[in-house]
């Protein structure tokens, strides 16, 4: 079956979108003050978790 | 309080970094299609807060600022930005805190926008859930254990 975007948005719809893009917002600039509270700018952190997984997964 | 120097699992790691890997596609995928609207990535999410979090497609400034994390001076700057664009009024009575309204233009532009972001968000909710998931059950465990 083939999906189509939807036309008949409700008002619920907009209402979760921007909750959902708040709450990500949110996280985001939560995570960037985090590490650099640490002393580590966003783009560092994002390396370092890439790295820690990476690491965490080689036996 | 849950101790937050405790070693993180494999599992940990690799679900944050999923989870923010998908969050900054999403972000990513959402940042291009604004744009080819003509819009920002902020304009964008000034006018869908306004339209899903305001009441009938209005918004006090200072609540718009709140919700996008502006400072006043620059959410005034954004919404004069949106302002010239045709996508808002500003509504400011003496006295009263400045109000933003979306224009029919800008109604047009969201619907088309998040049309286009409801199919991708239920594109990628299964992974996004799997790695939220993970963390969730793991702080629940991690709460449940101090508890006791």
């Amino acid at each position: 079956m083939v999906k189509k975007p939807r036309n008949d948005l409700t008002d619920a719809d907009y209402e979760a979108l921007s909750n959902l893009r708040y709450t990500l917002r949110r996280f985001m600039d939560f995570s960037a003050s985090a590490a650099q509270e640490e002393g580590l700018p966003a783009q560092q952190h994002r390396r370092c978790l890439r790295s820690a997984a990476i690491a965490a997964k080689t036996p | 309080m849950p101790n937050v120097d405790r070693a993180l699992s494999e599992t940990e790691y690799e679900a944050l970094a999923n989870l923010r890997y998908r969050i900054r596609k999403f972000r990513q995928f959402s940042g291009k299609a604004a744009e080819k609207l003509g819009l920002t990535r902020q304009q964008h999410q000034a006018l869908l807060t306004i339209k899903g979090l305001g009441a009938g497609g209005r918004m006090s400034l200072s609540a718009l600022a709140d919700r996008l994390f502006l400072s006043p001076p620059e959410a005034a700057e954004l919404a004069a930005s949106l302002q010239e664009a045709g996508h808002i009024t500003i509504e400011a009575k003496q006295k009263r805190r400045p109000v933003v309204l979306l224009t029919a233009q800008a109604e047009k532009l969201l619907r088309r926008l998040t049309s286009a972001h409801l199919y991708e968000i239920r594109e990628m909710a299964p992974e996004l859930m799997q790695a939220l998931r993970m963390l969730q059950d793991h702080r629940q465990m991690e709460v449940a254990a101090w508890m006791q």
